[in-house]
């Protein structure tokens, strides 16, 4: 598969994750929660790209977040910018091909992700707390299970090895 | 040799993340004035396909899951409207024997709940009305129920609100029988989806039994009154205190909210009211 092609697969599955925040989530949080698509269209992102490109798209996925959910406008930013650059750096680290470490991945940052954009918002402590420990949680599982589904049914399209 | 880390986050890939982490320290540290414009500008040009497509997507659920539910309240209405005509009837003509006049109807528009995925969930949300279906600052939020938030800022389509867990949501509450005052606000949860309001600073003689309704008390000029808040379920005062503080569990959870109803401005003069009731001056 040549490089632009690669690219363009990627561009297209970050893409129809963005329209699926928007159109898919209501429905999902409906049925009680759903996958955080934007988070999930920054970290599959950021196993592409250099830490620095990961970290200015997370500054723009905070953007749209914070756009949307305007608690504290900024915090989805900070959380998102520090996620990419640490899921890109961690990812060149850590080297993971594998389904199981490629969920943990996605819950991971989906999981941290909340924290910081939760502290930066000014939450009460008790609230962080108790939202990290059950919202978070499964919002975590949720994201982590459809990363992976993604990722197994476009791994040609985003041009990612994962072993058996 | 260099490490993989070192190979990998080059210099200019850590100055790009310092740059982005500043600027996004300095978003989060702006006047709300200015980052209140940013998100309308940013939800009116660019998010503004999406956020329709997300508006068309709640509606479309709403209408698939939520029929049954909707229709059952609208029938449980029509009946108490039904108890509640002869009173207004009775109302009409006290108000007329004493000279007053009509009170001032309270126009509304009713709106769907633009719910997100985010840990900020259950404490704003988007609505789909704004400036022009009347919409202001300000403008109370309410269900059947009862009392769900407040609008914070509007814009032409949408307008975002703070629903009561919010932390700077305040309102001022009584009893029916006026016997408590006093400020609500949400209280620290004490679990997961345990969501409470705690009225503080009630006058240590002014003790209410747990089960009594609370309502708004219309003081303060933004809600009108007796709108139902919330049920009073535990006194958390000090024995020794000077002042009571009462848990209340709101008759609204946020997150079973899909549609709400945003109250406009009264129509008309407020002064054809007070005109109205000039017999009564000697």
């Amino acid at each position: 598969m040549s490089t632009r092609r690669g690219r363009g697969g990627l561009y297209g599955v970050l893409a129809a994750l963005v329209v699926l925040e928007f159109s898919l989530s209501p429905w999902l949080s409906g049925l009680g929660e759903s996958p955080d698509f934007l988070l999930l269209a920054l970290l599959i992102y950021s196993m592409r790209a250099r830490p620095g490109a990961a970290a200015l798209a997370g500054f723009f996925f905070g953007i749209i977040s914070d756009s949307v959910s305007p608690v504290a406008f900024g915090s989805g930013v900070i959380g998102y910018s520090v996620v990419g650059y640490l899921a890109a750096w961690g990812r060149a680290v850590f080297f993971a091909e594998n389904i199981i470490v490629n969920a943990a991945f996605f819950f991971g940052g989906s999981w941290f992700s909340d924290l910081l954009v939760m502290s930066a918002s000014g939450f009460r402590l008790t609230t962080i707390f108790w939202r990290l420990i059950s919202w978070s949680i499964w919002e975590g599982i949720l994201t982590a299970g459809f990363g992976v589904l993604v990722l197994v049914l476009f791994r040609d399209w985003i041009n990612i090895r994962i072993a058996d | 040799m260099l490490s993989a880390t070192e190979r990998y986050a080059t210099r200019w890939d850590t100055l790009t993340f310092v740059i982005c982490l500043v600027l996004a320290l300095l978003i989060r540290f702006s006047p709300d004035g200015f980052t209140n414009s940013l998100a309308t500008g940013i939800r009116g040009s660019v998010l503004s396909p999406l956020i329709s497509l997300q508006e068309l997507a709640e509606s479309q659920k709403n209408s698939r899951f939520t029929h049954a539910a909707v229709v059952a309240q609208r029938d449980s209405l029509a009946m108490d409207s039904f108890d509640s005509r002869a009173a207004v009837t009775e109302n009409r003509r006290l108000r007329r024997l004493l000279a007053l006049g009509n009170a001032l109807p309270i126009r509304h528009v009713a709106a769907e709940v633009v719910h997100q995925s985010s840990p900020a969930q259950g404490l704003t949300a988007l609505l789909s009305v704004g400036a022009r279906e009347g919409v202001r600052e300000l403008s109370p939020v309410i269900t059947a129920e009862g009392l769900v938030g407040i609008v914070q800022s509007v814009e032409e389509r949408f307008s975002v609100m703070w629903m009561w867990p919010h932390p700077e949501f305040r309102v001022n509450v009584m009893t029916a029988d006026a016997g408590l005052f006093g400020n609500a606000q949400s209280a620290a949860p004490s679990g997961p989806n345990v969501q409470l309001m705690q009225i503080s600073g009630v006058p240590y003689r002014d003790e209410v039994p747990v089960g009594t309704v609370v309502y708004t008390s219309g003081l303060g000029g933004v809600w009108p009154r007796r709108i139902e808040v919330g049920t009073i379920i535990e006194d958390t005062s000090e024995p020794a205190g000077w002042e009571r503080t009462y848990l209340v569990r709101p008759s609204v959870h946020p997150a079973a909210v899909s549609h709400v109803i945003v109250l406009l401005e009264p129509i008309g003069d407020l002064r054809s009211a007070f005109e109205a009731g000039q017999g009564l001056v000697p």
